[in-house]
């Protein structure tokens, strides 16, 4: 066996420093490792906790109350080592500098499975098993004996597939799932209302959700489609004079994923102003007269502030909207994407609006319709919305 | 507790290095024997007794050792000691893996122990074993005070991943030695290094390995930058723990031998040996190969020893037949390049490197692979694909290109020697350069630490 090297190598000391600068320099070297280190540990400590992190748009850890067993196991230290890396001082920083090191030393295009492309949009590819449409959905659709539309949005990733911004390399077959949940629908008896129309430049750039123009372009298509069943569902032009714009920039869903490394432009969210919107009054949480357009989400500070809930101040699980329209009364089931649709929809026809996600675990769809004596119902989705089927299954 | 957590950077070691420097010469020990435990207890509180026993037992071994060391019984004393912590090991690491086989090999039911295997248990056995050996061998002295004894063992900044410091190393250090300016600054831009390599480079070379090592049907493509990445990780993962260990080390006043040399150099196997994990090859020639016989005896007992201490090099690695069967394929080579291997690379120095990479890699497989048939075909598809290259592949490329050929460029001596030539030529540029270079790497290991969930750290579980 032959002999190790591992006498020649013994680290040897730096020898005595051979001038006052070397020697300063090792002071700094010790002080500043020090100093960092023990401000960072203090600072944690002494700050006061933070519930959740607006970045992450997630809740952050809390502090541990150890008990014996917990010690024991070890289990509360892994909630305490939680706890302190959540609440560490300037994380946000730490994070959004792993992130420029990513993109801009490391080279990577993605990041959370997110890519960046070149004109700044967040797409984020998917390979996922075929969607399977329940047999719930056409249960309701014989139950409720109402007209029933589907506007199925593409997905900012079946856009951006089909218009092949996604590298070829990347695996991705959003464009397969959307057909097929399309085909879904359709067989469940629901008519169809195509947006396949819809182009990359509806969609915000660092959030998946559309933006006014989409929103407008589906609101144009889903008054078309419904209106030849429904004549009384006319489409009521708004003003394009009276079309905001938020001053700070909006960084979305997939920013929060990248950061502000990646999504470094940012959007302008627009907005119709609420004097469009005048006569609608906008119930939900047993209180009539909210506001459909709350700008104070627009103003509010803070890069990653989720400007989108400028719309009804976000998602509800039942919601109506009623104005002195001679418009239908529709039934819209939807999630967050169908949000800047609605103050447009509302000048056309009353609406109820159920969200599934938040509303009783007993509420019953068909019931609902029918209690409300709605004219017809409108699913608003787009097509990411496999995690949505099983909701569905239940609430339908 | 981790080196590479929050809780330790910012809350432990700041604090434990204060008061350490703040006490009298005096109570440095105690302060770190305390530190020591609560570091090791931090993880698995209910482990600490296993290893406090150890110390205790090995303690009173050393004591008879030394007390009888002229007599014919010592010889039985050091047997009991092997026995007892080979026991010790056996019954933690490797019980379970022993009973699955004889009820494989024998078609028996016999009751398979769940044992939790506590961290860092090879680490501390093989020091504490060491510790009575150089005792007998008069390599050290026998200490009196158990606790200083305590301290050598259980010293944090070894405890769980090594280096195995042995005993004589740092016998004299225990209770003399000087912490020096030089030697601080020193073991802070050594620890940085280290936490650098493991947060930035082992975890991002980690992220490639195991997203490829979990995929089917792998093009030839993809299983080389898998297998690459995995080396890259496991020799990151490892060196930099050795290196936040020495560079601890330095902050405390210990000298603790190099782990690492560069090995992906190497020009044979035998070499590679000689510069990966430095203190785990010269534990086992000192303490087992020698004491075989080693070099002085017939071939054919040279290729014995060899045999017996490449299978349990296998074995200290893992208990898994897998382990053994890639401590057994280093031997193969390591006993062809004593035969006439050795003689034939010499003339060809590029030709060996690059086939001695070849090889090492393909003993990594082993390494990495769950089973024997998972191995096989990752090693089909590195050699005789069905594919040569897939969409996957280039994702890989393009995504992580730049880590793996920084990780690659890291991985030999030519970063650390331009560097040096800098700061040599640089005078006072290149000194602040040094200093610059090391707060920025804290930062950006911090924020990888911070950003990332990511955080593996595969020598533990030896």
């Amino acid at each position: 066996m032959a002999q190790p090297i591992e006498r020649k190598l013994k680290p040897k000391a730096d020898g005595q420093p051979s001038s006052s600068f070397e020697r300063k320099m090792m002071w700094l070297t010790t002080i500043s490792f020090f100093v960092i280190l023990m401000a960072i540990g203090a600072g944690t400590i002494l700050r006061e906790d933070r519930v959740s992190s607006q970045l992450e748009n997630r809740a952050l850890a809390q502090a541990v109350k150890p008990t014996v067993q917990g010690v024991i196991s070890g289990d509360d230290m892994v909630k305490m080592e939680s706890y302190f890396t959540d609440q560490l001082l300037i994380r946000g920083t730490f994070v959004e500098m792993q992130a420029r090191l990513s993109k801009n030393v490391l080279r990577q295009p993605f990041r959370n499975g997110i890519y960046t492309a070149e004109d700044g949009y967040l797409i984020e590819p998917s390979q996922a098993a075929q969607p399977i449409v329940p047999d719930a959905f056409r249960q309701f659709t014989q139950e409720v004996d109402r007209p029933v539309y589907f506007a199925l949005a593409p997905s900012k990733t079946v856009v951006a597939e089909r218009d092949g911004i996604i590298p070829d390399y990347v695996a991705s077959n959003a464009i397969q799932r959307h057909k097929t949940m399309q085909a879904g629908f359709t067989k469940a008896g629901i008519t169809s209302i195509s947006l396949d129309r819809l182009q990359l430049s509806d969609y915000f750039k660092t959030d998946h959700h559309w933006n006014i123009d989409g929103a407008y372009q589906a609101y144009d298509e889903i008054v078309r489609t419904i209106g030849k069943t429904e004549p009384a569902l006319k489409k009521v032009e708004v003003n394009p004079g009276s079309k905001r714009s938020s001053e700070h920039p909006y960084f979305g869903s997939l920013a929060r994923k990248t950061t502000l490394a990646y999504a470094s432009t940012g959007d302008t969210i627009e907005y119709y102003g609420a004097d469009q919107f005048k006569g609608i009054d906008v119930c939900y949480d047993n209180t009539c007269g909210q506001p459909l357009i709350d700008e104070k989400f627009i103003k509010e500070e803070g890069d990653y502030a989720d400007r989108y809930e400028v719309f009804m101040r976000g998602n509800h699980g039942i919601l109506s909207m009623t104005s002195k329209t001679k418009g239908p009364k529709l039934l819209v089931l939807k999630d967050s994407f169908a949000n800047p649709v609605l103050p447009f929809l509302a000048r056309s026809a009353n609406l109820e609006v159920v969200d599934v996600r938040y509303v009783n675990k007993d509420f019953d769809a068909s019931e609902f319709a029918k209690q409300q004596n709605v004219d017809a119902v409108l699913f608003l989705h787009n097509s990411n919305i496999a995690g949505l089927m099983k909701t569905y299954q239940q609430k339908l | 507790m981790l080196f590479s957590s929050t809780i330790f950077l910012f809350l432990f070691l700041p604090f434990v290095l204060l008061v350490y420097h703040l006490l009298p010469r005096t109570f440095r020990n105690g302060w770190l024997l305390v530190a020591s435990l609560f570091f090791y207890a931090w993880g698995e509180p209910r482990f600490v007794l296993l290893m406090l026993t150890s110390i205790l037992i090995n303690y009173l071994f050393a004591l008879a050792v030394h007390a009888y060391r002229t007599r014919i019984g010592v010889k039985w004393i050091m047997f009991s000691m092997i026995v007892v912590n080979l026991g010790l090991l056996g019954w933690f690491k490797y019980s379970g893996f022993f009973v699955t086989s004889i009820n494989e090999t024998f078609q028996t039911t016999l009751f398979v122990p769940e044992v939790v295997l506590p961290i860092g248990i090879s680490f501390f056995t093989f020091q504490a074993m060491s510790y009575v050996i150089d005792v007998y061998r008069q390599a050290g002295q026998v200490q009196k005070n158990p606790l200083n004894l305590a301290l050598y063992i259980a010293l944090f900044p070894q405890l769980i991943a090594g280096p195995i410091v042995r005993y004589e190393t740092v016998a004299d250090e225990i209770n003399h030695r000087r912490e020096t300016l030089p030697e601080f600054a020193q073991g802070v831009r050594r620890f940085i290094i280290g936490l650098s390599k493991k947060l930035i480079l082992a975890n991002g070379c980690g992220q490639v390995a195991d997203t490829i090592f979990n995929m089917k049907d792998l093009s030839m493509g993809l299983a080389w930058i898998g297998i690459i990445a995995y080396a890259l990780q496991i020799y990151f993962d490892f060196s930099g723990y050795s290196d936040m260990a020495i560079g601890l080390g330095l902050m405390f006043g210990f000298h603790f031998l190099e782990n690492f040399n560069y090995p992906y150099i190497s020009k044979s196997v035998s070499e590679f040996w000689r510069r990966w994990h430095i203190s785990l090859g010269s534990w086992f020639r000192d303490y087992v190969y020698i004491p075989l016989g080693g070099n002085r005896v017939s071939p054919w007992k040279q290729y014995r020893n060899l045999g017996i201490v490449w299978i349990l090099t296998g074995l200290w690695h893992g208990a898994s037949w897998t382990f053994v069967a890639w401590g057994v394929y280093y031997g193969i080579w390591i006993m062809l390049e004593k035969a006439f291997l050795g003689k034939l690379l010499a003339r060809v120095p590029v030709f060996a490197t690059v086939w001695t990479l070849v090889l090492v890699l393909v003993g990594w497989v082993f390494f990495r692979a769950e089973t024997f048939p998972e191995a096989i075909t990752y090693i089909q598809a590195m050699f005789v694909p069905d594919v040569l290259w897939d969409d996957r592949a280039s994702y890989q490329l393009v995504q992580n290109g730049v880590i793996l050929a920084l990780s690659c460029l890291a991985a030999t001596p030519i970063p650390k020697r331009i560097g040096e030539r800098f700061v040599e030529s640089s005078g006072k540029v290149g000194q602040t350069m040094q200093y610059g270079y090391a707060m920025v790497l804290l930062f950006l290991a911090t924020s990888a630490l911070v950003a990332s969930t990511f955080n593996p750290f595969i020598y533990f579980r030896f």
